[in-house]
């Protein structure tokens, strides 16, 4: 009698673990598409009543107690996760970095006969009308011209290098501008991040392990870390019932339940003022437009680390942020700038000093059918310093610019043409002597010390390459970093994902032991019947 | 675990590869319909590069060709006006070897002289002769007139001398060459300039029809008074009476020939037969050094002329092999392209069906 009613009970058991497996599988079917969720499945074991002892085999029997849940196994492979982290953090670093080389890419895409190629190649055009018609007041208002299109070609495209940079990281300077810029956007979706990762771990902390909800607040955890790992490379370490502890070159973020390195951005100007003793910006500061430290909001903001931009080299973060630097062997809006710069003082080095030079003439304004010393200070190229004077130092592709002179009524005549190696040799009225015109033209096949070597022409062609390769080489890594991070994710999804076949089985098994169970129930209810009308 | 295979997981692998074989497709797509290899820089850098050079040097080209064929053109004027140069010399040097004979009566003398004052000013309009706004035999004085013929006579070169190496005007036809493509008035057509004598204190000497000599002094008031040199009394007759008296004659070329050969014939007009002669014979040899002087620089410039032939024939080549390697470089190979985008489309389709048709693919359908 007490087999029969045991075995009763055991039944319904069994149909009550079956119907919580058939909601398992059913939850696995409700989420097979579901981001970031993982497998679950039932583990059942053997239930023992107390009191099977010793070797008599009918309290043996009397200690089966059937089945029950063992846990809710949720498929998992912490190796893989991490691995996938790490991968991911560097994905988007190149996806960060190839987003910026191809910008700078169309900046510097001259192919069609545009840009500062097609201006330099018409500036020479320019000298070349000159040389033939070096007193002619239409082939120096051409030249002129020229000239004009090309500083302001060259203005054009810096302006397009810092705005590249200031939609990145801001102008260094502006509060404003720095709140409009990407990293900002950036920062402000990390710390929310981290809050949110702190808030799992604190439910995960008090949750039991092996449960419907540990599972899933799991699955929630692996989906901020990922989230987390594609702005920063982090290292994840679980410390309690699979709550994390987070951190950045060695620098912790979120230890279990709060959050104690919060990232704070600001501007190169204000960390420079910041300082003790502060640093002079922008002259002695070399580092990003943005600075980004960690505070801990648990110990009233205390700065943890002041700059943080040296540890944060990976994900989307490190990749904006290093966009701009300009680093030896690395091209990138920094480097782009730095050789804009060098070609634009190159170029006004160059023309003032051939314009300039002891032996050089210029047409005089007042007698255009004479010549004229041309005056030491008759330069073409200069840039206005702080105090809006005119000089030929610290010129750069952003503020280069014509002598203002060159505008004025008589400004066409102060390009020197004639050239007379002899002194001996200058006559007043040569104003068809072109020779300096020809040593202008001549700077085009010119190897230049200050362009590493290279002429004009090379050297822009040389950068214009280094952009392209660096933008083809980083869209190789791009791509195989994409199929080795694809790779991953089908592998973790191939591991922990949901399989239709695998559940559908599931469910025939569950619903063939729940029949079963339920034919056992009868059978014992018809054996308790027989039981009962025994004594009738 | 490592070999399972999970339907989200198929479903990623399959999104992931219709994904890679719509890129391949779009790309090909993008190439046949820009006609282009190369869109961006980044695709082929070394194809960037030389495409950019490749470009720069055929504007290059371009430039050189306009250059080549302007400096022709120019040449070509300077030959023909050399070419009437030696007409006009060849009929002045007919006249002195004429004259020279000594047959001829001072009317016929006369109407020679005539002729070759009337040649010198057509050889000197010839010589300030100008081409694009530029006097073509000033040299590097492109802006002023080479030759004027002063109140005496003087057939003055403003130009740049032969002699300065500053007188060239060059064009550029090729990387860095540039060629010669102008000379002198001095050397083809020479001038003559008579030097008025100066006392010693730099007042000018003249002298009257006896032969006197009369000194001519510059008052404060730029006034000029004329006083003879032996007496201090002042000169009364008309000033415009007075000859200069010529301390040196600097000549050369036709123009210095053919002033000489006038002067001769004035002198014989005047009286002064012998001498006369005597410096027309002198002017024949002049004659023969000047024509050879034209042909020579005729010569020189011929040269020239032929070797921008050559250049003109070498940038054409260089045009047409770099235009082909841009195309090479650039083009889309039209049959490779198509070809290659009709098997994208075949492995995106092909993708495309196996994803639809395996996807739906699961136990669910035999339950």
């Amino acid at each position: 009698m007490a087999s029969l009613l045991s075995s009763l009970n055991m039944t319904a058991n069994t149909l009550s673990v079956n119907e919580k497996a058939i909601s398992v599988v059913s939850h696995n079917v409700a989420n097979m598409n579901t981001e970031g969720y993982h497998k679950q499945r039932v583990n059942f074991a053997t239930r023992n009543i107390a009191g099977a002892i010793g070797d008599n085999v009918n309290n043996q029997i009397r200690a089966n107690g059937g089945v029950m849940i063992a846990n809710v196994m949720r498929y998992n492979d912490e190796y893989l996760n991490n691995y996938y982290r790490e991968q991911l953090s560097h994905l988007n670093t190149l996806d960060q970095q190839l987003d910026t080389i191809g910008d700078l890419a169309s900046i510097f895409d001259d192919l069609e006969g545009e840009g500062i190629d097609a201006a330099l190649s018409d500036f020479y055009e320019a000298l070349n009308n000159l040389n033939e018609y070096p007193a002619s007041s239409t082939a120096r208002t051409n030249f002129i011209e020229t000239a004009k299109t090309l500083v302001s070609v060259m203005n054009s495209k810096s302006v397009e290098l810092e705005q590249l940079t200031t939609k990145a990281l801001g102008d260094g300077v502006s509060q404003e501008s720095l709140e409009n810029s990407k990293i900002y956007q950036q920062f402000t979706a990390l710390n929310d991040k981290l809050t949110e990762l702190a808030d799992v771990n604190r439910a995960l902390m008090v949750t039991q392990t092996g449960t419907l909800e540990a599972n899933n607040l799991l699955d929630k955890r692996d989906l901020i870390l990922n989230d987390i790992s594609q702005f920063v490379d982090i290292d994840v370490e679980e410390i309690h019932n699979g709550a994390v502890r987070v951190s950045i070159g060695g620098v912790d973020l979120v230890r279990g339940a709060k959050v104690v390195g919060e990232l704070d951005i600001q501007t190169a100007k204000s960390y420079c003022d910041s300082q003790n003793p502060p640093i002079a910006y922008p002259d002695d500061w070399d580092g990003e437009n943005a600075v980004i430290s960690i505070i801990n909001p648990e110990e009233e903001n205390k700065v943890v680390v002041a700059n943080a931009n040296s540890i944060i080299t990976e994900g989307t973060l490190g990749g904006l942020l290093h966009s701009a630097t300009a680093v030896d062997g690395e091209t990138n809006a920094g480097t782009a700038m730095e050789g804009l710069n060098t070609l634009a003082q190159a170029i006004a080095d160059i023309f003032n000093e051939l314009n300039t030079r002891e032996g050089a003439y210029c047409i005089n304004p007042d007698d255009t059918g004479k010549l004229m010393d041309s005056p030491d200070d008759n330069f073409l190229f200069v840039t206005t310093d702080e105090n809006g004077n005119i000089t030929t130092n610290g010129i750069t592709a952003g503020n280069i610019q014509l002598n203002p002179d060159l505008f004025t009524t008589d400004g066409i005549w102060n390009i020197s043409c004639a050239y007379f190696e002899d002194g001996a040799n200058f006559d007043e009225n040569a104003v068809g002597n072109a020779q300096n015109v020809a040593a202008m033209l001549g700077t085009r096949n010119t190897k230049q010390d200050a362009l590493d070597g290279m002429s004009i022409e090379d050297y822009y062609t040389s950068l214009v390459g280094k952009i392209a390769s660096a933008g083809s080489s980083l869209q190789t890594l791009y791509d195989t970093q994409s199929a080795v991070v694809d790779g991953i994710e089908t592998k973790i999804k191939d591991a922990t994902g949901v399989d239709l076949n695998e559940e559908l089985v599931d469910l025939v098994k569950y619903q063939t032991a729940y029949s079963a169970a339920a034919q056992v129930f009868n059978i014992c209810n018809a054996c308790l019947d027989t039981l009962m009308t025994l004594g009738g | 675990m490592v070999d399972r295979v999970s339907t989200s997981g198929k479903y990623a692998q399959l999104v992931a590869d219709m994904q890679q074989n719509l890129i391949n497709y779009n790309r090909i797509t993008a190439q046949l319909t820009s006609g282009h290899k190369v869109i961006n820089i980044t695709d082929d850098p070394i194809a960037a590069v030389n495409i950019i050079n490749t470009n720069r040097q055929l504007g290059q080209i371009d430039t050189f060709s306009t250059n080549v064929e302007m400096a022709k053109s120019e040449l070509s004027a300077l030959d023909d006006l050399m070419t009437l140069a030696t007409g006009y010399l060849s009929s002045a040097w007919d006249r002195a070897v004429q004259a020279s004979n000594q047959t001829y009566g001072n009317d016929s003398l006369e109407a020679i002289k005539v002729e070759i004052d009337e040649t010198i000013k057509t050889m000197v309009d010839l010589a300030n002769t100008e081409y694009n706004d530029n006097y073509i035999f000033g040299g590097a004085n492109t802006k002023i007139t080479p030759y004027t013929i002063d109140d005496n006579g003087n057939i003055i070169y403003n130009g740049t001398p032969y002699d300065n190496p500053d007188y060239i005007r060059q064009t550029e036809v090729a990387d860095g060459v540039f060629e010669v493509i102008n000379t002198t008035g001095d050397r083809v057509f020479g001038y003559y300039e008579a030097v008025q004598e100066t006392t010693a204190d730099g007042k000018n000497v003249y002298t009257d029809a006896d032969g006197r000599r009369v000194i001519e002094t510059v008052e404060a008031d730029g006034s000029k008074t004329y006083a003879y040199e032996d007496d201090g009394t002042a000169y009364a007759g008309d000033v415009a009476d007075l000859k200069v008296s010529v301390a040196e004659e600097n000549y050369s070329g036709v123009l210095g020939a053919m002033k000489l050969l006038s002067n001769s014939i004035q002198m014989i007009l005047d009286g002064d037969t012998e001498a006369g002669y005597e410096q027309m014979n002198a002017t024949l040899d002049m004659f023969d050094s000047s024509m050879r002087m034209i042909t020579e620089e005729q010569t020189k410039f011929g040269g020239v002329y032929n070797r921008l032939e050559m250049t003109t024939s070498t940038l054409d080549t260089n045009n047409t092999n770099l235009t082909a390697y841009l195309s090479e470089i650039q083009d889309v190979d039209l049959t490779t392209a198509i070809t290659d985008w009709y098997m994208a489309q075949y492995a995106y389709q092909a993708s495309l069906q196996v994803s639809s048709a395996s996807m739906g693919m699961s136990l669910l359908n035999y339950l």
